[in-house]
């Protein structure tokens, strides 16, 4: 149980392959208790002092420590009310005891495409901070979350190195952002989720990220949905049109929770709703 | 009698067995800590059907902590069926040399702890010859389709064919005819606690076995004749049980442990289930697929009813037969029909058994029958609550198992069940511009307390006062949750005339319990009941037989109250019962043991009806479904216990509703269940919990104890064809099967826009 | 047979603070019931899905099966057994027995422990709030209805202390 993010990627690096990162466990007990991962060596960062803060404000930048598990963001003032999106996601991942244990990095290196944080923080434009030790010199470096998934349950950490830090710029003046999920009961893993940070200055979308999960092999941007808005003026059609373009970019595929076909058609639900409400949070009716 | 007469009946007293739940001392089977105990493990198979060429113990008998390794060489191949009475179909073993689901048993492991025992598993290997599967029940009985057991060849467990009069001239007389094909899916019971048991075969020859068997004293008989021993040398003890709903009904887990425990003479075996394996191995409620046909009069009574049906059993047949035939059984004795057929074909096939669970065969039944009601009630232009009250059956009707109704609560049940939904202002409602749409819907049901004359039933009961005044009930009854031991201390505590607090449940152990056939068929209450306030009585008439010489009075001027005895018309000469018992034990000249004895089969059955109103809300670009409200009116005769009954009703409410919306047990092209967990079999969570009200209507049967009726299945049986039908009512579309899953409704509805 | 190398492990368990060997692979869960006979935690999927194991782990529910024992190092343990004070039952206790909020019993430790961590940080929750903060505790008998309400009540008891 390393104390240091130094230390812990020390033994990182040592063991390689065959070391796993727990933080909360809901995601790597599971798996190690069905056999899916039998790692030689658990590296605990729960004792690491830092990595489980939020720091900063809504004004400057807001930094989440890796390890601040949904509770701890769950119960956060400024999340709460100043970055709404993440806010809105957190609250609706897992149960209560899951919430407690679970943590933000633990949702983002899992990197299931559903992983709910996923999406608002795309849209929300985060950064993540990598702190790796190539040689055993440490170096740290800070990439926007969208580069971070690879595919379903990778990411592009190499083996020695560690997610540490979540950052939140400042949300521009007359922003609404929002998140949907689909799920088969109250409490799931999403069948379709989405998240959008729409900003609107007189009526017009200046900036539109729209955010998708669980309909691609990593949480994606909606693009065409974004180019859509961006620049036209707040209304229902060109809100529904956005919702079908969303749709275009998604490659779902057909699991245990849903088919193909119902995450398409859902997607452009999703997606239309999901802007509708981030628009009412920006102050225009649709 | 009133109910406000009533000292004990009637009033929801707390739980003998919640106070220990609540705190965490209470022991189920994983709980039991024993000393020397050996922990038992077993090597399941990945195929859907293979034969066994040979198995290699060696390696993992070799390995230090291992006591023993089990395959079909070492252990008994008789073969049994693990159902409550089911003998005939017996073709399961507990090692065989053909497996036939994935899953099924192979070896097995005794060692000193868990780890080993899992090591040791991993030692054995297995030669499998992998044989043709199938998996799906039309497809099995073709000729040609590999054949799940050596008989019968066309993979057909049982055949039946029943029904009364004339059902191709019911058809010609009909106005109208419905048509249609259900099906249903396998529900798992999920019940919280994996199967746990722990069984010692001691060197006296003594075997005794902890497990959660719904019934101890069958358990015994089973076991005995299983493993070749007497029934006196076989002792089953229920610990705490963590849920049944007919999981545990009669055979779970114990032949695996019991032939454990036969290895290592003298040592406790504890055999646990991962909840895994209870998702794979374990029995569920038999998926049906059957044409329904109805015919109608113009008037709107029913005058044809046929149900042709497919029922899948799985590898084994346990109770599936018997089901399949309650499922007819219930169908048929619900509305007047004059003319009716029902024919089943139930199927072996290579997946997991089916076997008995809550409502045994009437909710399969009952969707497809009051979907189709619906459907009647629309043809006809009546109200669906219209249709329901003009065509059930009565009292003095001839119902279910062919003996006419003793009371029939349904018209209150309907009546006051629409008035609390608000049924009229609903069904008027139009929402059709909303994304979000609502609709109600309404189904009806009857179901049996018990299963007199299907089945045997009998329960034996003895009563004992103690010196202190208290009585000992002596159940031989399982309390799995659904709160027996509570009800039938109420019961014995009225007839008694002792206060409920001082009635105590000695619990289910088959040394010291008398006969009872088992928790299942809803039939505690009524019949357990029964022979529990017969038991009441004649230790009453003992007591009041010694009190009648105390104050020298007769027997007939006698009552007896919390824990009093007094004469009735001057109630302030009284003797303690205390004193009375003391005396029957202790006092020199005048000994005389009150133990009070029944031995009661019923010569009767007074099935309870209920009456589910649904209200859901459907987003219509989404196909979601939430259910808002549920009304649920239970004609119970007599509610012993209120909390109790309002309990069963509730919990089998949301059971339905996850049979209706979400659980289903998927299977991979070979065979595999892919969804072994609950985070993709879906139960419902406290976020599922509809707005519920349930109304208790006491109808007072002449037949039950204190008038009253079961409960413990129906609460379930009617809700999937309540929510179908208010989905109909919302948006227009009627499904048939089950579950009616988003996916299902918004590809439907998107066919709809297309068209 | 396998042996694994044992860390020592210092916590507080229901008031009392034990140091005990504990093998890196053994979850909280394991600990709890075979190592200190706490069974009054169960096991119902080992895999985080159902909510029996349930524990208090720094006054916040967490699945107990999910948790490594040697991870609790330094921190503060609650069971079932440890909610009680002697013969006085914690209010939950006393409203679950009496509104009829128990059937089989067997997610009720988790289910009252869940409650219990509600009602620390939320005092006088909405039947919502209660049904957010359970749904992590899966139950098949009761329908959940009558555990509702006996958190409403036991929360109006305690603020009534």
């Amino acid at each position: 149980m390393p104390q240091t993010i130094d230390e812990a990627i020390s033994i990182l690096a040592k063991y390689g392959n065959k070391a796993k990162i727990l933080a909360g466990g809901t995601d790597l007990l599971v798996k190690m208790r069905q056999r899916v991962l039998t790692p030689g060596c658990v590296v605990s960062v729960n004792k690491i002092k830092g990595l489980n803060a939020i720091d900063g404000d809504q004004k400057g930048e807001l930094r989440i420590g890796a390890a601040t598990t949904m509770r701890s963001i769950e119960s956060s003032r400024v999340v709460q009310d100043y970055y709404t999106v993440l806010h809105e996601a957190v609250c609706q991942i897992g149960t209560a005891q899951v919430r407690n244990m679970a943590t933000i990095g633990g949702n983002l290196c899992n990197a299931s495409p559903a992983a709910d944080t996923a999406p608002p923080l795309i849209s929300l434009g985060a950064e993540i901070k990598i702190v790796s030790a190539p040689g055993n010199r440490e170096t740290t470096r800070l990439i926007p979350i969208e580069g971070f998934f690879a595919g379903p349950g990778k990411t592009i950490l190499q083996s020695d190195e560690m997610l540490t830090e979540i950052r939140l710029k400042p949300i521009a003046k007359g922003t609404g952002c929002a998140f949907l999920k689909v799920g088969r009961l109250g409490v799931d893993i999403s069948k379709v989720s989405a998240a959008a940070c729409i900003r609107i200055v007189d009526g017009v979308c200046k900036v539109a990220r729209i955010s998708l999960g669980a309909v691609a092999p990593t949480p994606i941007r909606a693009k065409k949905a974004e180019i859509t808005l961006e620049g036209k003026k707040i209304c229902e059609d060109i809100v529904a049109e956005a919702g079908d373009a969303g749709a275009e970019e998604i490659r779902p595929v057909k699991d245990m929770r849903s088919t193909a076909d119902y995450r398409r058609e859902v997607s452009k639900v999703i997606v239309r709703r999901v802007i509708i409400r981030a628009c009412q949070r920006a102050g225009v009716g649709v | 009698m009133m109910a406000e007469e009533f000292f004990a009946v009637g009033k929801s007293f707390p739980r003998k067995d919640s106070l220990e739940k609540a705190i965490g001392d209470g022991l189920f089977g994983a709980d039991i800590r024993m000393p020397r105990m050996l922990v038992g493990k077993i090597l399941r198979n990945p195929y859907a059907h293979a034969r066994i060429l040979r198995v290699h113990t060696e390696k993992a008998e070799r390995l230090p902590g291992v006591k023993s390794v089990l395959t079909a060489k070492n252990t008994t191949t008789r073969p049994f069926n693990s159902a409550v009475y089911q003998e005939q179909l017996e073709n399961q073993r507990i090692f065989d040399d053909e497996v036939r689901f994935v899953g099924d048993a192979v070896a097995g492991v005794v060692a000193v702890n868990e780890e080993v025992a899992e090591v040791a598993l991993g030692l054995i290997e297995v030669e499998y010859k992998p044989l043709p599967a199938v998996f799906d029940p039309v497809e099995s009985m073709r000729p040609g389709a590999p054949r799940v057991h050596s008989t019968p060849d066309n993979n057909i467990a049982a055949h039946l064919d029943f029904g009364w009069g004339d059902i191709d001239a019911g058809f010609k007389e009909a106005d109208y005819v419905f048509e249609d094909t259900f099906s249903t899916s396998g529900q798992k019971h999920c019940q919280l606690e994996p199967d746990a048991c722990i069984a010692r075969y001691g060197l006296d020859g003594q075997l005794s076995v902890w497990t959660p068997t719904q019934e101890p004293h069958i358990t015994r008989f089973k076991l005995a004749r299983l493993f070749d021993l007497r029934e006196s040398q076989v002792r089953i003890i229920n610990p705490l049980i963590g849920g049944g709903f007919g999981a545990r009904n009669a055979l779970s887990i114990e032949p695996w442990c019991v032939a454990m425990a036969l290895k290592v003479k003298g040592r406790p075996v504890r055999l646990q289930y991962t909840r895994e394996e209870d998702f794979v191995t374990r029995v569920n409620r038999f998926p049906m697929i059957y044409n329904l046909k109805i015919g109608v009069k113009k008037s709107g009574s029913l005058v044809a009813m046929r149900a042709d049906v497919v029922a899948d059993a799985g590898a084994y047949a346990t109770h599936v037969p018997g089901v399949v035939a309650l499922s007819g059984s219930f169908l048929l004795s619900r509305y007047k029909c004059q003319n009716t057929k029902f024919l089943a074909d139930v199927v072996y096939t290579n997946k997991q058994p089916a076997g008995a669970f809550r409502g045994y065969g009437n909710p399969q039944a009952t969707f497809g029958l009051e979907v189709m009601m619906d459907r009647v009630a629309e043809q006809l232009g009546v109200d669906p609550v219209e249709i329901r009250l003009n065509n059930h059956l009565g009292v003095g009707d001839i119902g279910l198992f062919q003996i006419p109704f003793s009371s029939v609560g349904i018209d209150e049940c309907l009546k006051k069940g629409a008035e609390a939904i608000g049924w009229k202002e609903k069904m008027s409602r139009t929402n059709v511009q909303l994304t979000h749409r609502r609709g109600v819907g309404v189904a009806i049901s009857t179901h049996g307390s018990g299963g007199w004359p299907a089945i045997l039933e009998h329960t034996a009961s003895l009563i004992t006062i103690n010196p202190d005044g208290s009585a000992n009930l002596i159940l031989g009854s399982t309390d799995m949750g659904q709160g027996c031991w509570t009800s039938l201390s109420q019961i014995a505590a009225e007839e008694l005339g002792i206060r409920f607090e001082d009635i105590i449940v000695i619990r289910p152990d088959t040394s010291v319990s008398l006969y009872d056939s088992g928790s299942h068929a809803s039939r505690q209450v009524y019949v357990a009941g029964t022979a529990v306030k017969i038991a009441a009585a004649n230790a009453k008439r003992q007591l009041l037989e010694r009190a009648s010489k105390v104050l020298s009075v007769s027997v007939n001027d006698l009552e007896a109250k919390n824990g009093e005895i007094y004469i009735k018309n001057a109630p302030e000469k009284s003797v303690a019962i205390r004193q009375l018992a003391a005396d029957s034990i202790v006092k020199m000249g005048a000994c005389g043991q009150i133990i009070g004895r029944s031995s009661y089969e019923p010569k009767s059955n007074a099935p309870s009806w209920q009456a589910t109103f649904a209200e859901v809300e459907v987003d219509i670009e989404t196909g979601q479904v939430k259910v808002v409200k549920l009304v649920v009116a239970h004609d119970i005769g007599r509610a012993i216990n209120p909390a109790i009954v309002e309990g069963q009703i509730q919990g089998a409410a949301l059971q339905g509703i996850g049979y209706t919306l979400t659980e289903d047990l998927l299977l991979t092209k070979d065979g595999k269940i892919p969804n072994p967990n609950f985070t993709d079999y879906k139960i419902p969570s406290t976020l599922e919990v509809p707005d519920i009200e349930v109304i208790l209507v006491e109808s007072n049967d002449p037949t039950g104890p204190f008038g009253a009726k079961g409960v413990g299945e129906q609460g379930l049986v009617n809700v999937a064809p309540a929510i179908a039908n208010a989905i109909y009512s919302a948006i227009g579309k009627r499904f048939k099967e089950l579950p009616i899953t988003p996916e299902t409704i918004l590809r439907v509805l998107k066919d709809q826009v297309i068209q | 047979m396998q042996t694994h190398r044992t860390s020592p492990t210092t916590f507080t368990v229901n008031g009392r603070t034990i140091r005990v060997e504990i093998e890196p692979h053994k979850t909280l869960l394991d600990v709890l019931r075979d190592d200190l006979d706490l069974t009054g935690t169960k096991c119902g999927c080992e895999t985080g899905e159902c909510g029996a194991c349930t524990v208090l782990l720094d006054g916040k529910a967490v699945l107990s099966c999910l948790t490594l024992a040697v991870t609790t190092d330094g921190k503060n343990i609650v069971t079932i057994e440890g909610l009680s004070e002697g013969e006085a039952l914690h209010p939950l206790q006393s409203a679950f027995i009496e509104h009829g909020a128990i059937q089989c019993g067997y997610c009720t430790p988790g289910m009252i422990l869940s409650a219990n961590s509600l009602l620390n940080d939320n005092p006088n929750p909405t039947p919502e709030e209660i049904k957010k903060a359970l749904s992590g505790n899966l139950c098949r008998c009761t329908g959940y209805q009558k555990i509702i309400e006996a958190v409403e009540d036991a929360a109006k008891r305690i603020r009534r202390m």
